[in-house]
């Protein structure tokens, strides 16, 4: 056996496992919600309490908009350190940034709901290119992404104060997958794992950020209430949704839908990892 | 929302002719005000305030439905929702389903509720007015005009002009292949899902050939050759803006002063 084939075994198997969990987790959520009159997924996070979840929520949603600033700043985590990095925004980049958008608000509204039970729930099948615009193009995909969700929401006439937190939670959605997968190409069981794992994160911090977002501007908790959700709602409800919704379809479909394009992402020259210059 | 000509409508009315800027000093205004109050009554006037500025914009009876649409949605979860929170007042609604479960609502419980539907829906009405009445052209210009980036601007503005390209891109996709003897939504939840990926890839390897065709036509134009940027129709903050933007903001100040004064408060826990 080769040294190369040695190292690629473990991590085939932990990424076996991990996306079994990813997907198992969700499928288990989806029918849950589906099935039972009262969601157990909904009661278990509820049960946690407010409070826990109004400081975890609030330390991710602090660190999310941290990672947000410091990218649009132009710095980033580079080997464990923050590094300056250079990205031109040139015309290339610009479109980018539009057209992921485009795509993602575009196909968010024609795929509309995929139904689980029909009437009753549905997932978002377009959230699954959220993970593949982040690994191929890097900040101009995360941007793209969050102005999608905000411009499907405007064209969908949801757009409010709600979508403020939707806007750096989709961000955070693709930021994760693309801190997280060192090889875009994902021609490896280490990158699939990764991916895998990245998506999970990805999933749960997006959800708690937006789901900390609607919260603290509740009328439980503001005193100038800027959004009109119950609490019990956001955190036993909208919370596990959010996260099942986005880890059900990325878990599938992110993975072969990168493989798939990145030769011709690469071919074309749009691959971040050719177009962003880190200085140390 | 109709996708087909993207979100702007073209009209000549007052609404139209006022810059970007003081436009956006009524979005502003209308994210902050139900904070103040709540009492349906004052989030109320402002809300129908609000559709008088629709009117006067002529956003089109398309825009008007989905103001109802989403309002009618807001105010169904707002009053399943809020009267099991508030107990205080005297009893109002009591009405039993054939399946046993049992709505009940305390007059302040059902007011609460409906001011809670206002709050959601006054920002929704105030965007889609903004987006309606606004060139995409002018909002690049605001972008650069605030010290913005106006390349975030023009990100922005070329996707707003896309979403309906790739809408319908996507639709004829999901045709196509359904033609092709693929049907989309047969088999398990997995099987479902996994049927997506012979639509999105044909959808991405598009949105690549448009986003090199953009950054060449981006590049073509001298696209970020000149720091500074020109514009051939620029916006200018009129008297008519000064107007506007003053009305708007003074009814945030008298806002904040009645919410001082305890003016606009049901007497429930909640704000």
């Amino acid at each position: 056996m080769s040294g190369d084939q040695k190292v690629k075994g473990p991590w085939l198997i932990a990424t076996i496992i991990v996306a079994i969990i990813a997907i198992g987790l969700s499928i288990w959520g989806a029918i849950t919600f589906a099935t039972e009159k009262e969601w157990s997924w909904g009661k278990a996070t509820a049960a946690l309490g407010f409070g826990t979840w109004a400081v975890i929520g609030g330390i991710l949603w602090f660190a999310g908009t941290a990672f947000f600033i410091m990218e649009l700043a132009g710095f980033t985590i580079y080997n464990r350190k923050l590094v300056r990095y250079k990205l031109n925004w040139d015309s290339i980049d610009i479109s980018i940034v539009a057209l992921t958008a485009a795509v993602y608000g575009g196909a968010l509204a024609a795929t509309g709901g995929l139904t689980i039970i029909p009437g009753f729930t549905w997932i978002r099948p377009a959230n699954a290119l959220t993970p593949v615009f982040g690994i191929l193009f890097g900040i101009p995909g995360c941007l793209g992404t969050a102005i999608g969700n905000f411009l499907a929401d405007a064209f969908a006439g949801y757009l409010g104060w709600g979508s403020i937190g939707g806007f750096i939670g989709n961000f955070i959605l693709a930021y994760i997958p693309y801190k997280m997968v060192s090889d875009p190409s994902l021609r490896s069981p280490k990158a699939w794992f990764e991916l895998y794992v990245s998506i999970i994160i990805g999933s749960i911090w997006c959800s708690a950020y937006i789901s900390w977002w609607l919260y603290v501007w509740g009328p439980q908790v503001s005193p100038w209430p800027l959004v009109g959700l119950p609490a019990a709602l956001v955190w036993g409800w909208f919370f596990p949704f959010v996260i099942v919704n986005n880890l059900l379809v990325s878990a599938i479909l992110s993975g072969p839908i990168t493989y798939i394009l990145y030769p011709v992402v690469k071919n074309w020259g749009l691959l971040w990892t050719d177009r962003i210059k880190i200085s140390s | 929302m109709s996708l087909e000509f993207g979100l702007y409508v073209e009209r000549d009315t007052f609404l139209h002719r006022l810059d970007p800027r003081s436009k956006l000093v009524m979005v502003i205004v209308s994210i902050l005000y139900p904070a103040f109050f709540n009492n349906p009554i004052f989030t109320g006037i402002y809300f129908f305030y609000l559709i008088g500025l629709c009117t006067i914009g002529k956003i089109g009876l398309k825009r008007f439905l989905l103001i109802i649409y989403a309002s009618a949605v807001f105010l169904i979860a707002s009053l399943i929702l809020w009267p099991t929170y508030i107990k205080e007042g005297t009893p109002f609604i009591e009405i039993h389903f054939p399946w046993g479960w049992i709505y009940r609502a305390t007059d302040l419980g059902f007011l609460y509720a409906l001011n809670n539907m206002f709050r959601i829906v006054i920002p929704v009405v105030a965007m889609i007015l903004y987006v309606s009445v606004t060139k995409p052209y002018y909002i690049v210009q605001m972008f650069d005009k605030l010290g913005l980036s106006y390349k975030i601007g023009m990100a922005f503005t070329i996707a707003l002009r896309y979403i309906p390209v790739m809408f319908y891109e996507t639709v004829q996709i999901i045709e196509a292949q359904s033609a092709r003897g693929q049907e989309l939504r047969r088999g398990s939840l997995v099987k479902k899902i996994k049927n997506f990926i012979p639509i999105f890839i044909p959808l991405l390897i598009r949105m690549l050939r448009i986003t090199v065709i953009t950054s060449m036509s981006l590049e073509a134009r001298a696209f970020g050759a000149s720091k500074k940027r020109t514009y051939i129709d620029e916006i200018k903050f009129t008297k008519k803006d000064y107007i506007f933007a003053t009305i708007m903001t003074t009814i945030l100040v008298v806002a904040i002063v009645m919410r001082m004064l305890g003016i606009g408060r049901l007497p429930i826990p909640y704000a």
